[in-house]
Formats: C-alpha cells, sequence, structure tokens
C-alpha cells in the first residue's frame, strides 16, 4: 500500500477526532464531577456508542479474526458469550448507578472503599486495576505500531506508529475528559462499523457471496463449523476464555465506572439494548471476516497475520484497505483513551486522595490531568520494550480483574462482607493469576481465571466469616439501594 | 437467564458437536444471542426516569 495513501488516511482521520474533542469543550465546567463523568447526565444512544468503541479494541478484528481462522466457530461461541455477560448490567447497573448518585463515587474503587469502609480496599483495588490495565493498554499501542508500520510497507516504522497512538489517545483523553472521551468513542464506533461490516461485504463478493463461502467452509473446513472441532476449542478452553470476560462490565473499571455516569436507568437501558445490538453485529463481522481469511489464505504460520494477509489481497481495494486501517486504528484508540481516563481518576482520587491528607477535589482533579499522559508514556515504554511479563499481564488481564467481583458482589448482596476479605481476596487472587500465567501451569487444565476467581471467592468467604463487618454500613448500603433502586423499577 | 447462557456451553458441545453446517453452533450461538437480548430487553422494561 502507498505510504502517501496510510499518511493522508491518518492524517484526515487525527483532524476529525481532534475537532470533535475540541468541540465536546462546549459547556464543559472544571470541576471533578464533569470531567470524569459528565456531570452523571450522559444520554444512553451516546454511552452505547462509547460503551461499544471502549469494549472492542483492535482485538475484533486481529485477535478475534485469528481465533475464528484459527480455531472455527467457537470464537463466535466466546464472543457472544462474553455480550450475554452484559446481563450483569441488568442487575449491577442500576446498583452501581444509585450508589453513585446517592453517595457521590466518581470511581468503582472509590465505591468499594467506603463499602467496606476501608482506604486500604480503595487503594489496593485501583493499584490491581493499573497492575493490569497499563500493560493491556501497551499492548494495544504495540498493536497500532504493527498495524501502521505494516500497512505501509515500514514508512511508517513501528515507534512512530505507537507513537502517534499514545499521543492521541492523551489528547482525546486530556482535552475535555469523559466529554472528549465520549464523543470521539461515539464517531470512532461509527467508523468502526461502518468500515468493517463495508470490507467483509466487499471480500464476501469476491468469494463468490456469502453462500460460496459458507459452502467452501462446509466442504474444505467442516472441522470449523463445530466445536471442539479442530481440537483448538476444547470445552476447557472455551471455559477459560469466557469466564472472564463474561465478568467484564462488572470487573473492568473503565466500563463499571460508565455506570455511574447515565442520568437515568431508562437512559441505561437505552445504553444496554443498543450497545447489545452494536455488539452482536461487529461481532459477527470480525468472524465473518476471520472465515473469509481462511478461505483465502487458508496456509498461514501465524493466525494473527489474517487480518494483514486479508487486507493487502487483491480482494481489498488500496482505499479501502486504508479505510480499515483507520477503522482498526479507531478500535485501538477509543480503548486506550478510556482506559487511560479511568486510571487517571483512580490514581488521583483513591490512591492519591487517600495516602496523605484528604485533597479537595479541585487538586485531585489537577492529579488526575497530569497522571494521563504518566499513564500513557509509561504504557508506551513498556510498548517498545516488549517485555515478556507485561505480555503476562496483558494476557491476564481480563482474568486478572476478575478477581474483584467477589467483591463487587458482596458489596451490594452480601452484608457480612469485610475490608480483610476483599484484601486477601485481591491480593492473593491476583497474584495466584500471574504466577499460573508467568509459569504457564494449567492446574486439571483449567486457565488462571478460573483458578484465580474460585481462591478470590474462597478467601473473601472466608476471610469474611472470621473478621468483623462494618454492620451498619453493610446494612445501611444494600437496604437504601435495594429500596430507591425498587421504586425506578429495577430489582 | 442463567439456563439461556448454560445452554450456550451445553448445547454446542453436545448434540451440535457433530454438524458441521452454517446451521450448527454458528446459528444456535446467534439465536442464543438474540434471545439473551430479548430477555434482558424484557427484565429492564420497567426502567423509568
Amino acid at each position: 500500500m502507498k505510504p502517501t495513501l496510510v499518511w493522508t488516511g491518518l492524517a484526515v482521520y487525527v483532524a476529525a477526532v481532534v475537532a470533535i474533542a475540541l468541540m465536546s469543550r462546549k459547556g464543559m465546567r472544571k470541576e471533578l464531577n464533569d470531567y470524569f463523568l459528565a456531570r452523571r447526565a450522559m444520554s444512553g444512544v451516546l454511552s452505547a456508542l462509547s460503551y461499544g468503541a471502549t469494549t472492542y479494541s483492535a482485538f475484533m478484528l486481529v485477535g478475534l479474526a485469528g481465533l475464528t481462522y484459527q480455531g472455527g466457530v467457537g470464537a463466535l461461541g466466546f464472543e457472544l458469550v462474553y455480550l450475554s455477560g452484559m446481563v450483569l448490567v441488568v442487575y449491577f447497573g442500576p446498583r452501581f448507578w444509585m450508589a453513585g448518585k446517592k453517595y457521590g463515587y466518581v470511581t468503582p474503587s472509590e465505591m468499594l472503599g467506603d463499602r467496606y469502609e476501608s482506604r486500604a480496599v480503595a487503594v489496593v483495588t485501583a493499584v490491581a486495576s493499573c497492575l493490569f490495565l497499563i500493560p493491556y493498554s501497551s499492548v494495544q499501542l504495540a498493536g497500532v505500531g504493527y498495524l501502521l508500520s505494516g500497512m505501509s510497507g515500514g514508512s511508517v516504522s513501528f515507534t512512530a506508529g505507537a507513537l502517534i497512538a499514545t499521543v492521541l489517545a492523551i489528547a482525546l483523553a486530556l482535552i475535555a475528559g469523559i466529554r472528549s472521551v465520549a464523543w470521539t468513542d461515539a464517531f470512532q464506533a461509527l467508523i468502526m462499523i461502518v468500515t468493517s461490516v463495508g470490507v467483509v461485504w466487499v471480500v464476501a463478493q469476491g468469494l463468490g457471496g456469502f453462500d460460496s463461502l459458507f459452502s467452501a467452509l462446509e466442504r474444505d473446513y467442516p472441522e470449523w463449523l463445530t466445536v471442539p472441532g479442530n481440537g483448538f476449542f476444547s470445552f476447557a478452553t472455551f471455559l477459560g476464555l469466557t469466564l472472564p470476560w463474561f465478568f467484564f462490565s462488572i470487573s473492568n473499571p473503565q466500563v463499571s465506572q460508565r455506570l455511574f455516569m447515565l442520568s437515568s436507568l431508562a437512559e441505561m437501558r437505552r445504553m444496554l439494548l443498543l450497545f447489545l445490538g452494536y455488539g452482536l453485529i461487529y461481532t459477527l463481522v470480525a468472524i465473518l471476516w476471520g472465515f473469509s481469511a481462511l478461505v483465502q489464505s487458508p496456509d498461514l504460520e501465524n493466525p494473527d497475520l489474517a487480518t494483514p494477509t486479508l487486507l493487502s489481497s487483491p480482494l481489498v481495494p488500496p482505499v479501502l484497505g486504508v479505510i480499515v486501517m483507520i477503522g482498526i486504528l479507531a478500535a485501538a484508540i477509543s480503548t486506550i483513551d478510556s482506559i487511560l481516563l479511568t486510571l487517571s481518576s483512580l490514581v488521583a482520587r483513591d490512591v492519591y486522595g487517600n495516602l496523605g491528607r484528604k485533597e479537595s477535589s479541585a487538586q485531585q482533579l489537577r492529579v488526575g490531568r497530569w497522571v494521563i499522559p504518566l499513564i500513557a508514556l509509561l504504557a508506551y515504554g513498556f510498548a517498545e520494550l516488549q517485555l515478556d511479563l507485561i505480555a503476562v499481564l496483558s494476557v491476564s488481564s481480563s482474568a486478572g480483574l476478575l478477581v474483584m467481583v467477589p467483591a463487587i458482589v458482596g458489596a451490594f448482596f452480601w452484608r457480612r462482607g469485610t475490608a480483610a476479605g476483599v484484601l486477601s481476596s485481591v491480593v492473593v487472587g491476583g497474584l495466584l493469576v500471574i504466577f499460573l500465567e508467568l509459569t504457564r501451569i494449567k492446574p486439571l487444565g483449567l486457565a488462571s481465571g478460573i483458578w484465580g476467581l474460585a481462591a478470590s471467592t474462597l478467601l473473601f468467604v472466608v476471610v469474611s466469616l472470621v473478621t468483623e463487618a462494618p454492620a451498619a454500613k453493610a446494612e445501611r448500603f444494600v437496604g437504601d439501594i435495594r429500596r430507591w433502586i425498587r421504586e425506578k423499577g429495577a430489582f | 437467564m442463567g439456563i439461556l447462557v448454560l445452554s450456550a456451553y451445553l448445547i454446542p458441545y453436545t448434540v451440535l458437536t457433530d454438524v458441521p453446517k452454517w446451521y450448527g453452533s454458528g446459528l444456535y450461538w446467534v439465536l442464543f444471542a438474540l434471545a439473551a437480548i430479548f430477555v434482558m430487553a424484557w427484565l429492564t422494561a420497567e426502567w423509568r426516569e
């Protein structure tokens, strides 16, 4: 692909998102509540698009397509089980929302700290989120580096590509906080879906239409249409992949924080249903993309090359190739900037705000704005260094964050939960996941996330039972929130 | 909803494991996702402003 085409596409994309970010500043107030939560007045439609862009990273058209290429239809099951995990929003969404509204929480860690009456809980859960999500961001940055250098034939170097992504993510998060993140996310969500649907349509036509695509699959790759099929998606692998992602909507702060922002439960419902429709379409497109690559270029040694190979095949005209490249870039940037903003709020509010004397919200906001570029540069540094440990932490991010689930469930549904229970479950569970990922040990053939969740649940329950619960707080928190959300039609 | 999610694990790994067609596990999972969306719409129908 011609470098000038790549640079032109890149310039148009960057100009468009920066312009949208600048426009989103209108009506903005310089206060913490506005910067991180848009004054808890976000609409369902904007939230849904932003949620989609944040959740779906470059993984979809590269990683998921590669999984389909390698293992077949099990990849569809994996991603749709993740989508069905949004049912947790039905139960936890109104609770997060109401707790934020009544008690003024800005971050999920702040909520846990207050509910369990422990500053340590807020600090530890915030640090754990950073530990897993900064490496995850750095792998996304590296992905952009590879994508741009690969598609431009090296005229955009890996370093330049990763640096462009870093600077852009900083800018989109810094310009107007969640406002610029959400509005640019929404724009990028539209780019992602339109470009991916368009290119899959064109490629399928090139292969003789969807009928021919599926005939070829049934004839030449029948094992790719079943599970365990060719053996890649064994039941243990499927379970190990799906379990961490099923809980994604409550375990990952960059999406659970969104539950504080909606203006009403009716808007939350709108967000949920619109996102589900978006997710279903985007998933189907990524899977069809992977199957198309399998039929078009069946002999790749590395399945992660399925997308770049298909994009450079004669089936995709160069201009469309650049447009899809922008779509993948948008998917990566929209995930990174959301993570940056959420992590900065966790560091400012829960780490900085809890370590010394109690600082004012204005001071926390100033710290948060400084933290955004610092975290981004840290992620960029890790991307350049390409350390094994960073790759391990990134892969284990969804499994690692899963260890917070018992504490989150307990906050709303179990009055006996204690701070000691939370701390032991998050610390020991998190370390267990990292240990299993580093040593690549799979006891009983089960993945790290399953063991992490089992260990953290057991520790949370046992340690809570032998320590003293904050009874009065628990009674108020659990009971009041249940009563308030019932008045709004939730349960 | 729990039964529905459970079926997304059990059905493709049992009855559909020998159906290497587009209307096998692939279609099942798509129908599962549509059913899950429908159930979520129903569960949240009463949510108000």
